[in-house]
């Protein structure tokens, strides 16, 4: 009897190891705004090609490396603030670009690589006229670099004491937009301004054993989300690379993702950037008509690699 | 409230001791199953327990106490083709596996500990960019994977049969194999330290009530009720549980039948939790409040399980049991026939079937008996408690000059080589001359050196045959007895007991040899040589107002009444008793302790004889007694 039950007690057993065991189900959780310790982050890489030097041109202070020539018309105007271990410097920025989606430029291959602009008349913001400058691009053609101009965009810049153009950027107000075409009606509207942006980066470990880390802070604000530009200056030279574009929560922290810091190799680069980008984004209209506005404050910040 | 409903407890074990009611082996095996959005069953747990002695070992391996979370760790990364990929987290709770041992203190008491290994696993997926001519990102999974022992402590209390209480630690002792704080530390599961205490009472045999309590707040309460069937019993209970980390008060309720019989169970439970569980769970309360119990927490889903367990017991079941166990004799090693229809101890058994069983009562004193000495067997019914008397028998090589304290072993069974339970108690072994002070016990020392006491007596008889030869028939009795006492006591001393009690008696032969002795010795002596000889003798017991009594001896001169005249003209020298036949004759009373001579011991024993027993009513009055050797 005995037996008997000892028999029927590992079959069971047996019976159950082979055909009765499942995975548990898994409890799902959801992110919410209390969390703390996750820092919820859109992460996007910008430089495809780290040895290419289209992007060196291109940098995110002054927020005209969003690739204009893949926009349909665009205006952009700029607060920005640049800072290093010595100093800070600000300035603003307004640029307008009106391309002609009927004369794309193309590569060797057929790719579209941007479109010609127009002129469509004078352009003015908060009531100083814009500058004409070339819209320069490079891009591989093969083997080759390939340096063209795409046409005129307007400009308005103001350095340090409002040089050049008395043009400033101010926070939390607007700026106003006027475009008179040579034929016609003049057009004009505001462009809402954020609150200014400012950032702080923390450094913990160190780069040599992998275990950098990296405490960005910044004055929050109840916009929805900001974006921090990740990026690096190449040693020895003035060259920099956006690497990272990340997207987050306009919460007043964000510690990065640790990989994204400690795998740049940096034996080639020896400066972090980071710019911290608040945005307002507008569309105006559509199609070839379609027109993307964007006012924005911009705090970059270099630091020397720890 | 079944052990199932236990584990679900914060403290995941209840009680460290609960392996004490086992006899021998015990095997456990419970399955489950969960209702998540899709129904999931898994071996829950596989245990093997056994008992050695008053130990119980426990070794169990639970697969099925695990806890997944799965969530979107908030990092997204975006494709070239601007399409956006999340990254998730997962984490793993397990108890492994763990041991325990406990110890059965007494009936009422037992103490012991469990030991469980539990694994934490955190998986996060995470993007490793990769820099070469062109930057990429390489998703990969990274898994921390943190250990802990833990170790609780309990103690189970039962004063009586129907109540019980326990007392257990909750994450006494609490090991690590990680101590760095890591990203993931705070998702572990929490261990705060705590104390459980448990009660149960039965007011009926049939209704039973259970009470848990966690110095952390939380507590569980049930009521159980059993019915009796006739080869084992089912039970129904039902248990409410308040936890303080869940809503509502009471989270949930968790209802079990079982049936158990002798060597098997089977139990079906449930839990069966009260909060909403349609809204979403949140990360930030995970993260804020985490987890402390694998099985139960506010995350645990309905499940239902199914426990079987079989006691595999090879030794067998205890049918009757000893209460209590009473010395009701000294043991006197002289005493030899006293304790083979005299118990030296008396016990209470009771039967602890349903039906009469018979059973087998045996003993051991130790540095006595050199084998278990089996006493007849008795019959019990059902749930009844009997006396039962445990006899012994005396070794003859018994021959130790001391008293000592020995232990006896009482066993009962009620089959063969197998004991249902035993009892050890302390006893007093007398030395081998010591004696009760009772005069029929010292029949036992007569009885001693007879067949050295025979040679011994015909060698005298034989040195005066010519003078026994001249003797007219009748009267050989009377002279054999004068013969033997006029050699025997010539050169005798009479010597008092050295502390003056009459717990020691010479054996015959040792009288002879030291030549002496007290009333007791020389009575023994005398009666011991007259019956090696055929002459029947019978004791006279003196019995004293206060003090020390007395003795001498009276014996049968196989002359009738109407021949007493040969021996004496003095009627009053001698006493009419009755043989064995029925038939009157003639004996005369012997002071032993005058050694001068028979015809003064025979003076000095019938004045005695009458004054106290006859003049003075003493056999009327049970102040004189005479005890026949024979």
């Amino acid at each position: 009897m005995k037996k008997l039950f000892i028999n029927i007690t590992l079959l069971i057993i047996l019976g159950f190891f082979f055909y009765g065991c499942d995975s548990p189900a898994p409890t799902e959780l959801v992110i919410d705004p209390n969390t703390i310790t996750e820092d919820q982050v859109d992460v996007e890489i910008i430089t495809k090609d780290t040895r290419d030097e289209f992007y060196s041109n291109g940098f995110d202070s002054t927020g005209v490396a969003h690739r204009l020539h893949k926009f349909g018309s665009v205006i952009i105007v700029t607060g920005t603030k640049i800072s290093d271990r010595k100093s800070t410097i600000k300035f603003s920025l307004a640029v307008a670009a009106f391309f002609d989606r009927s004369k794309p430029v193309n590569n060797m291959h057929g790719d579209i690589v941007g479109f010609h602009t127009v002129m469509p008349g004078v352009v003015k913001f908060n009531g100083i006229k814009a500058k004409i400058k070339p819209l320069n691009i490079k891009y591989r053609n093969g083997n080759t670099k390939v340096d063209t101009t795409l046409g005129p965009i307007y400009v308005v810049f103001s350095g340090r004491l409002n040089s050049v153009d008395p043009f400033g950027y101010n926070f939390l107000s607007n700026v106003r937009f006027q475009l008179i075409p040579a034929v016609g009606t003049a057009t004009s509207f505001s462009i809402p301004t954020p609150e200014e942006i400012t950032g702080k980066v923390t450094f913990n470990g160190h780069r040599a054993d992998k275990s950098l880390k990296a405490v960005l802070e910044w004055n929050k604000s109840s916009g929805q989300k900001i974006e921090i530009i990740l990026g690096a200056v190449v040693k020895g030279s003035n060259i920099s690379f956006p690497f990272y574009r990340l997207k987050t929560r306009d919460d007043g922290r964000l510690v990065v993702p640790s990989q994204l810091l400690n795998t740049i190799p940096f034996e080639r680069f020896d400066k972090i950037i980071f710019s911290f980008v608040r945005r307002f984004e507008f569309n105006n209209g559509s199609g070839s008509n379609r027109l993307k506005i964007l006012s924005q404050s911009i705090h970059t910040i270099i630091i020397d690699i720890p | 409230m079944n052990k199932t409903a236990n584990t679900l407890l914060n403290s995941i074990e209840s009680n460290p001791s609960n392996y004490s009611n086992l006899k021998d082996w015990g095997i456990e095996l419970t399955y489950g199953g969960e209702f998540a959005n899709s129904t999931t069953s898994n071996l829950y747990l596989l245990s093997l327990s056994k008992r050695i002695g008053h130990s119980n070992f426990s070794l169990r391996y639970t697969p099925g106490y695990q806890k997944d979370f799965i969530f979107n760790s908030g990092e997204s990364i975006i494709l070239n083709d601007s399409s956006t990929q999340t990254l998730s987290s997962k984490f793993i709770y397990k108890e492994i596996f763990g041991f325990g041992y406990s110890y059965q203190i007494t009936d009422k008491l037992s103490f012991g500990f469990t030991t469980r290994l539990f694994n934490q696993e955190f998986n996060n997926e995470v993007v490793e960019p990769v820099f070469s001519d062109s930057l990429f990102f390489n998703l990969k999974t990274e898994t921390e994977k943190i250990n802990f022992w833990k170790t609780d402590f309990g103690i189970n209390f039962s004063p009586v049969e129907n109540i019980s209480f326990s007392v257990a630690s909750i994450n006494l002792i609490d090991v690590s194999s990680k101590t760095d704080i890591t990203s993931n530390s705070a998702y572990e599961i929490r261990r705060p330290k705590g104390v459980l205490i448990g009660a149960y009472i039965s007011p009926i045999k049939q209704i039973s009530f259970n009470f848990l309590y966690e110095t952390t707040q939380s507590f569980m309460a049930g009521i159980e009720g059993t019915f009796d069937l006739p080869n084992g019993s089912i039970g129904l209970s039902v248990t409410a549980m308040h936890d303080k980390y869940q809503s509502p008060y009471i989270a949930g309720m968790l209802p079990a039948i079982s049936y158990q019989s002798k060597v098997f169970g089977i139990t079906l439970s449930g839990v069966k939790y009260f909060r909403d569980k349609n809204t979403t769970q949140s990360f930030s309360v995970f993260e804020n409040e985490g987890i402390r119990n694998i099985l139960n927490n506010r995350y645990s889903f309905d499940k239902v399980t199914l426990t079987i367990t079989f006691r595999l017991n090879t030794i067998t079941e205890e049918k009757a049991k000893i209460l209590s166990i009473e010395i009701v004799q000294e043991i006197f090693p002289a005493f030899e026939d006293n304790y083979l229809d005299k118990p030296f101890a008396l016990g209470r058994v009771v039967n602890k079937t349903d039906k009469r069983i018979r059973i087998k009562p045996s003993s051991k004193i130790i540095g006595f008996n050199r084998d278990i000495i089996y006493s007849p067997s008795v019959s019990i019914t059902a749930y009844d408690t009997v006396e039962v008397p445990f006899y012994t028998i005396v070794p003859d090589t018994y021959s130790n000059k001391q008293n000592k304290v020995s232990y006896a072993d009482f066993y009962i069974s009620t089959r063969n080589n197998e004991t249902d339970d035993k009892l050890q108690k302390p006893i007093l072994i007398n030395k081998i001359n010591a004696w009760d002070g009772k005069v029929f016990h010292l029949k036992e020392f007569i009885k001693k050196d007879q067949n050295y006491l025979m040679k011994y007596a015909k060698e005298i008889l034989s040195e005066n045959k010519s003078k026994l030869d001249t003797i007219v028939y009748f009267l050989t009795t009377f002279y054999k007895a004068k013969i033997l006492f006029n050699n025997l006591f010539k050169k005798f001393v009479y010597v008092a007991d050295p502390n003056a009690t009459s717990d020691f008696v010479q054996f015959p032969k040792q009288t002879i040899n030291l030549k002496g002795g007290d009333c007791d010795d020389l009575s023994v002596l005398y009666s011991a040589v007259l019956e090696s000889v055929g002459i029947q003798t019978a004791l006279i017991d003196y019995k004293p107002e206060k003090g020390l009594g007395h003795v001498n001896l009276l014996f049968n001169t196989e002359l009738s009444p109407r021949r007493a005249k040969w021996i004496t003209d003095n009627d009053s020298k001698y006493f009419i008793r009755k043989n064995s036949n029925g038939k009157d004759q003639v004996w005369i009373a012997i002071e032993t302790t005058s050694l001068t001579g028979f015809m003064k011991a025979w003076e000095l024993g019938i004045e005695k004889f009458n004054n106290e027993a006859i003049n003075k009513l003493g056999l009327a009055k049970g102040k004189v007694e005479i005890v026949d050797v024979q």
